[in-house]
Formats: C-alpha cells, sequence, structure tokens
C-alpha cells in the first residue's frame, strides 16, 4: 500500500458516505409505543418482561422495568435503537420532567428521557424503591 | 511460480460500485438500511485494516516462508492444487471463525465486523485492525506445511472477495442445491444476527457444508427476521473505539478480577464469561430464550390464558 492508494481509498470512502447522505438514508428511528418499547427491550435483553416503561414524549428514549428488576435502557444509534441492560439501578437526576439516565460508559453517554413532570416524579421516588440513586438537579 | 495478483486488490472498484448500486436499492426498498455514518466508519475501519494488514502482513508472510521450508509434498503450483487449496483454506477459515466467536481474545478481534447494526455491502468491509495481535493466522498456517504460500494467500484473498457480496438483505435466497452447499446472504443474515436462535451460527466463509457437518448450521426464518449488530451494541461511531472496545474490555476485567483461573477467563473464556455469572454468554442468552419460548408456547396452549401448573 502507498500513500496515493490510502488517499485513493480515503476519498472512495468519504464519496459513498456522501452518497448516503445525499440519498437521505437512515433516517433517526423512533420508540413509537410503549408495545414498541417492550419488543425492543426483549429484542435486547432475552426473557425481558417489562413490568413499569417510561416512553419519552419525543419517542427518543425508554426506559423499562422488568419483574426481575433488570432495567433496560433504550436510545437511537443513527438509524437503529442502541440498548443497555442494567443489574442494578444506575443513577439518575431529575429535572422537572427530564430524567438522566448515567450509564456508566463515556462513549455510550448519559441518556435523557423527557416525560410528563408528574410521570418523572413518580419515576425518581420509584427508582430509590429500587436501591438506585436518584437526585434532583 | 505465477506472479498472483492481489485478489481483494483487483475487487475493490467492484466493491464501490455495488455498494453505490445497493445504496440505490435501499433508498427505494428501505431507507433504513443504510446510515451514512454507520457506512463511513464501516469503510473508515476497512481502510484502517488494509494499512494495519500492510504493516504486520510482511511478518506473516515471512513466518509461512519459513514454515513451507518443512513441506510435506512437492506440490507446486499443479492445477488441481488450486481448489484443493481452496477448499481447504475454507475449511481453515471455518475454524478461525469458530473460534473467533467462541474465544473472546480471537473474538476482540473480530468483533469490529460484526459492530454495526446494520447489514449491508459496507458491513463487509468492516474489518480488524488488530488481527495481527489476536494472532488469527495461526489457523492458516498448517496449509502451509501443504501448499505454497502465495497459492494460500491467493485462495485466502479470494475467499474473503467471495464473502463481500454475501453482506446483503437485497438479495433474499437462492435455489435450494445453491443454498445446501455455498454460503449465501441468507445465512451470512443468520450469522450476523443477534437472535438468540441464530447466535454462534453460520461460521461459513465460502462453502456452508462446514455448518452443515458440524453441526453449527440454521436457516433463516421469515418469522425471525434478523437483527443485527453484537449482544451489547456500541451506542457509538467512534471509529478507535469500535476497534479496540473488547481489548479494552479485556485488559480492565484482567487488571480487576483475582485469580489466575479468573484472568485466564476473561482472556480465553466466551464473550460475555464472567468469573461471578453476572454477563451473558451466548450459551446463557439461548437458555434463557428457550426457557422463555418453552413457557410461552405453555400459555398459548391454556385456553383462558391460565398459567400451567
Amino acid at each position: 500500500m502507498n500513500w496515493v492508494v490510502l488517499a485513493g481509498s480515503i476519498a472512495a470512502v468519504l464519496i459513498l458516505a456522501g452518497f448516503a447522505w445525499l440519498l437521505k438514508l437512515g433516517a433517526t428511528p423512533q420508540i413509537e409505543s410503549e408495545e414498541a418499547a417492550a419488543r425492543l427491550a426483549r429484542d435486547a435483553h432475552s426473557g425481558f418482561r417489562p413490568i413499569d416503561i417510561a416512553l419519552g414524549r419525543d419517542g427518543r428514549a425508554a426506559l423499562l422495568l422488568g419483574e426481575n428488576g433488570d432495567i433496560v435502557l433504550l436510545r437511537p444509534h443513527g438509524a437503529q435503537i442502541a440498548a443497555r441492560v442494567f443489574r442494578a439501578a444506575p443513577p439518575i437526576t431529575r429535572a422537572g420532567g427530564e430524567l438522566k439516565i448515567a450509564t456508566g460508559e463515556r462513549m455510550f453517554g448519559d441518556v435523557a428521557l423527557q416525560l410528563d413532570e408528574a410521570e418523572a416524579a413518580r419515576w425518581a421516588a420509584r427508582w430509590e424503591n429500587q436501591g438506585g440513586e436518584s437526585a434532583d438537579a | 511460480m505465477p506472479d498472483l495478483p492481489s485478489p481483494t486488490q483487483v475487487a475493490v472498484p467492484a466493491f464501490v460500485i455495488l455498494v453505490l448500486v445497493e445504496m440505490l436499492i435501499s433508498w427505494r426498498v428501505d431507507p433504513s438500511r443504510y446510515e451514512p455514518k454507520d457506512t463511513l466508519t464501516s469503510m473508515m475501519l476497512g481502510t484502517g485494516s488494509t494499512v494495519a494488514g500492510a504493516l504486520t502482513g510482511a511478518s506473516v508472510f515471512a513466518l509461512s516462508l519459513w514454515i513451507a521450508q518443512y513441506q510435506l509434498f512437492d506440490i507446486g503450483f499443479v492445477w488441481w492444487a488450486w481448489p484443493l487449496c481452496f477448499l481447504l483454506d475454507d475449511l481453515a477459515y471455518y475454524v478461525f471463525h469458530r473460534s473467533a466467536h467462541r474465544v473472546r481474545w480471537f473474538w476482540a478481534s473480530h468483533v469490529i465486523h460484526h459492530s454495526s447494526q446494520h447489514y449491508n455491502l459496507s458491513t463487509a468491509l468492516r474489518q480488524t485492525w488488530t488481527g495481527f495481535i489476536s494472532v488469527s493466522f495461526i489457523f492458516r498456517l498448517p496449509l502451509f506445511f501443504i501448499f505454497p504460500p502465495e497459492m494460500v494467500f491467493f485462495c485466502a484473498g479470494l475467499n474473503l472477495v467471495y464473502q463481500f457480496w454475501i453482506h446483503t438483505e437485497a438479495i433474499g435466497r437462492f435455489p435450494r442445491w445453491i443454498e445446501a452447499v455455498m454460503n449465501t446472504p441468507s445465512h451470512h443474515r443468520v450469522h450476523h444476527a443477534t437472535n438468540p436462535r441464530y447466535l454462534d451460527k453460520n461460521y461459513a466463509g465460502t462453502f456452508i457444508i462446514w455448518d452443515r457437518m458440524f453441526g453449527t448450521f440454521e436457516a433463516e426464518r421469515d418469522e425471525d427476521r434478523p437483527r443485527y449488530g453484537i449482544i451489547k451494541n456500541l451506542g457509538s461511531f467512534n471509529l478507535i473505539w469500535a476497534a479496540i472496545h473488547e481489548w479494552v474490555g479485556i485488559a480492565k476485567d484482567v487488571f480487576t478480577v483475582r485469580g489466575l483461573r479468573n484472568k485466564l477467563g476473561y482472556m480465553f473464556g466466551p464473550p460475555g464469561w464472567s468469573h461471578d455469572g453476572s454477563r451473558d454468554t451466548s450459551d446463557t442468552i439461548k437458555a434463557r430464550w428457550r426457557e422463555d419460548s418453552q413457557g410461552e408456547k405453555e400459555e398459548s396452549r391454556q385456553p383462558d390464558g391460565a398459567a400451567t401448573p
């Protein structure tokens, strides 16, 4: 491999990715309903049975509590949904109707869930019952 | 000795054209099959892989020449050696690939190829940067006792080129006789899927016969559409992270856990193995899925939905 071939390869890569962008391929997905959130969580964590679901108003994230205490967090990643499974409740911070879930992973990032204020308060309280850290921002 | 070209280098223009064609098909049929950032990540990982290959290829070639001094036969470049070499290289690929999914050390390098949640031709180019570190070339070494190294590397290149076009959702299924012998898009979709039914299946490179022979074959089912990626999807398009995240995971686990047995488990156990059983391996996922599926079947047998006694 020489520098010309490497430069040509990178140029071809940028052209192809640019073409995908021009065609508007891969729109950001939405989690449309609690049923959809439950299905996605089950896809990510086999055998998962949710007993409570917090679905963001904008459909951009969801937090699901399972019957055995497992927790699944969903958020978009490109045109797909990425999930994280927690065996113990991750720390959350509440600011009005926003719940921010700290995943503890820098590359995955924290996830903000937009809920009604009362729903956010209910989840924050529930979190403390789950043994998780919950704080008001 | 014939002057052999690199099959992958010759095929690069075809790769580019086919990716463009597949993008246009996706635009018409299902725009979610491609995502620009995912495509960029996949293809930059492919570019990085060729750089890594160029940096380490000479060492592997030198090793192959050293082994070739001890060849068991003097086959040379006789015509019938080519298909035989291709077939045995494909078997070596099967063994490598199965190990790459069952041993975390090899998985740390191979996981790059599975780290996209998309399944398209650009995914085929998402190749490892760390194959040399994981010593994944060892699986091919026995071939150098039989065939000239140039022939083995040429066949390996052809195998890699073959595997490019099967990374697509644009092709359904081929007639039965083709699906019975060849690795096809349908078979390889199963391999890239994270559905419990499909985990650790269809390791074939070119010929699916190895999976059928060694009990790792699973057919794609219309009622269980493949979902692509890895068990713990990255959630990031960061190139470096995609290339090294499992190595970082191994290092953290090995330095954190106590006891040599546990440290070795984190290095050479199956992906997801943990000393306290707190993580999922493909075996535990499959077991939970079987239990869950059985439970659902039994529930659905009850006319009033009552629980099975």
